[in-house]
């Protein structure tokens, strides 16, 4: 489903390249759990794949559903079925979240050639949806983000990657700052969307959301490169090693 | 040029002078003459004239438009009807190229002593008013405000006595039609609110023509005491008309303005708001917004002078500017050295969304007292690349992200408008402008 080869990254207009050749084999059904320290390039990994203009790619390439990623505008990633959920998600005041939602969903069924939700029915398929990451019908009324505690802006993530069912959603620290509760809710909805056709990226800094969601593959980012990869077994072992004995792993993968 | 032009006015002046409302008033033409001298003296401002550096009038200045005096006739009724239409839930005068027109107007259910009638009838029957309240001293420092004193004739007068309160907002609609092309559609308004009473009043401008012509307009604003006055100018002019404007209000002591201002149309526009808190209590806020595309070329100035003490103010204003248009805010606070404990808030905040929009801003605050609270900001930028960026990784694509963030920051000003009809107007304004469908947001959960 999504294939990086050898991807280096840079900040447009300034040298300082921040990911330095990284590959990464997601198959469809799989979820990859990317951990790894502070400013380690994970957040740009996530935000390069969604196509933000703010990075350059300077040499590799990234295959998705067997094309080239890059041409395609953020947009069209979006509706060809790949979803970021933001590390800091944007408030947008005077925007309703139910437009914004209505928007997205209808902007993914134009480009599938599928028909267009009205109002009412929209309204009827975003309930359930809000059922899945037990939010109230109020959250729909407010303008999008604005207001909202830290957990309920990543639920609202949440709530958004449900009603747009993307094949590839990555998650970059959904988790963080949730509660307890809330951290089980969202850990819940994405369980339930995990299917055979649907793949997750899940950036963490937690052994306890893979508590719930068990992953496929761990790998560990470090200085622009995965260090490490292994199965679900090398979360924990991090938890308890911390990542500073990776340096050793680093020279030997490269 | 401009001054073979000023001659020209002069010269119809003397010909149609005593053929304007009142010329049987003695008063009434003295004033004229008056503000007419100055208006020769003073000529069209150019750039030298600092209120209006930012502002050319040379395309009002380089042709003598006529004054229109007669009654226009030959228009689309059925238009005008359904522009009455348009405005549910107030009553409504309606004026056909400054003309009032009974006939089309609504004016049922208003309290027996209110007055609403037109400028003409108001020399007739309510000179003794109209003198007291007319404010004529302005006229001598501006051309525009000369020009119009000196060809008063058409227009609104409206007098709410004390303790009277009107529910339904009370619209002035004015309606250009062909007819007004190459003319100049001279209007003043005199709109009293006594001591106690509680109005609305929108004024609407309008046009059933693409054609050019000139809206010279002034409205003077008079509240009394705890007077409570709401005041909505909607200026949608046709995209070739100029349209010069001044709002000019007097507060008394615990009155409340509430000032809005939408711009839309135009292709030469400025459009002044000015207050004076003149005695404790006194309280306005200011609202505009102007969107301009094409060529247009639209100046907001407003200007809140705090003269006593325990007054407040508040002003946001926002301006979208797009294409090659260019936008102008000044907005002035003054707090006079003894008003003490004034309580001012201001912010302009604009949206340029091409490289070849302009947006002139200068916020001045002037302040003589020593305890006061004043804040002001001026913002000019783009659009939030991140919320771009987020609704585009959310599938919508960067044209309808534009429009859709646009509209937005358009709209936090709109909210403020009381008054649901002329909200949903604004709206619909904007949605058509921005070719965005908002359904969705209909869409309420009871
Ligand atoms: N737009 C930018 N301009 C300048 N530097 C940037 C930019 N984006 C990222 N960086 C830098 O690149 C490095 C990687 O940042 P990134 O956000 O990808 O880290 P991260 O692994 O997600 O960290 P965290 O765990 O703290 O979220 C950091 O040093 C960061 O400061
Ligand atoms: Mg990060």
């Amino acid at each position: 489903m999504l294939e990086i080869k050898n991807l280096h990254a840079k900040v447009t207009e300034q040298d300082k390249e921040i990911l330095k050749g990284i590959s990464l084999n997601v198959k469809p059904g799989e979820v990859h759990a990317i951990m790894g320290p502070n400013g380690s390039g994970k957040s740009t990994l996530a935000n390069v794949l969604a196509g933000r203009q703010d990075y350059e790619v300077t040499q590799g390439e990234v295959i998705y559903q067997g094309h080239d990623l890059f041409p395609l505008a953020p947009e069209e990633r979006a509706q060809q079925g790949i979803f970021l959920a933001f590390q800091y998600p944007v408030e947008i005041p005077g925007v309703n979240n139910v437009y914004l939602l209505k928007a997205a969903v209808n902007a993914g069924r134009k480009a599938r050639g599928e028909k267009e939700l009205d109002a009412m029915d929209f309204l009827t398929f975003i309930k359930e949806k809000l059922a899945l990451v037990k939010m109230d019908n109020s959250f729909l009324s407010r303008a999008v983000n604005e207001g909202f505690s830290g957990g309920e802006k990543k639920r609202n993530e949440v709530l958004q990657m449900a009603a747009l069912e993307p094949k590839l959603a990555i998650l970059d620290e959904t988790d963080s700052g949730l509660d307890i509760d809330a951290l089980k809710i969202v850990a819940d909805g994405v369980n339930k969307l995990r299917n055979p056709n649907r793949a997750f990226i899940i950036i963490t800094h937690y052994q306890r959301l893979l508590d719930y969601i068990v992953p496929d593959y761990v790998h560990v980012l470090s200085g622009g490169r995965i260090v490490r990869s292994g199965d679900s077994k090398l979360a924990l072992e991090l938890e308890e090693t911390g990542y500073i004995n990776d340096s050793n792993s680093a020279s030997a993968n490269a | 040029m401009s001054i073979v032009t000023v001659e020209s006015y002069i010269n119809e002046h003397k010909d149609i002078k005593n053929k304007l409302a009142g010329s049987q008033h003695n008063w009434l033409q003295a004033a004229r003459d008056n503000a007419l001298q100055s208006f020769a003296k003073l000529g069209y401002p150019d750039k030298k004239v600092e209120n209006w550096k930012y502002t050319r009038v040379t395309p009002i200045a380089k042709q003598h438009l006529p004054i229109l005096l007669t009654h226009s006739e030959h228009y689309e009724k059925n238009k005008v009807v359904s522009l009455v239409k348009a405005m549910p839930d107030c009553h409504c005068m309606v004026f056909i190229n400054g003309y009032f027109s009974t006939e089309l107007s609504l004016l049922s259910g208003l309290p027996d002593n209110v007055i609403v009638c037109d400028f003409l009838t108001a020399t007739e029957q309510h000179s003794e008013l109209l003198k007291k309240h007319l404010q004529q001293d302005a006229a001598t420092s501006d051309s525009f405000l000369a020009f119009n004193t000196a060809f008063m004739h058409c227009g609104a007068f409206i007098h709410v006595p004390a303790n009277t309160q009107i529910e339904k907002p009370i619209q002035l609609l004015f309606i250009c039609t062909p007819e007004a092309n190459t003319h100049t559609i001279n209007l003043r308004n005199v709109l009293i609110a006594e001591t106690q009473s509680k109005v609305n009043f929108i004024e609407n401008y309008l046009a059933i023509t693409d054609d050019s012509y000139f809206v010279n307009t002034v409205s003077n604003l008079i509240l009394e005491q705890n007077a409570h006055l709401t005041h909505i100018k909607l200026q949608n002019e046709s995209r070739q008309a100029f349209h010069i404007g001044t709002v000019n209000a007097q507060q008394a002591a615990d009155s409340h303005f509430h000032s809005h201002s939408f711009a839309r149309g135009g292709a030469l526009v400025r459009s002044d708001t000015n207050t004076s808190l003149n005695a404790a209590g006194a309280h306005c806020t200011m609202n505009g917004l102007f969107i301009a595309q094409g060529k247009q070329h639209i100046d907001h100035h407003t200007c809140i002078e705090h003269k006593h003490s325990h007054c407040s103010s508040r002003e946001y204003y926002r301006g979208i500017l797009a294409e090659q248009a260019h936008g102008v805010f000044n907005g002035r606070v003054v707090v006079a050295k003894d008003a003490q404990k004034t309580d001012a808030v201001q912010e302009n905040k604009n949206l340029l969304l091409s490289d070849s929009a302009e947006i002139d801003t200068k916020p001045q605050l002037e302040i003589y007292a020593d305890d006061v609270k004043c804040a002001h900001g001026a913002t000019v930028g783009q659009l939030d690349k991140r919320a771009l960026f987020y609704l585009q990784a959310r599938g919508i694509n960067i044209e309808q992200a534009t429009k859709i963030l646009t509209y937005a920051f358009a709209k936090e000003i709109i909210e403020r408008i009381d008054f649901a009809p002329v909200r949903e107007q604004c709206e619909n304004l904007l949605l058509d402008t921005y070719k965005i469908d908002t359904t969705q947001e209909e869409t309420h959960e009871s």
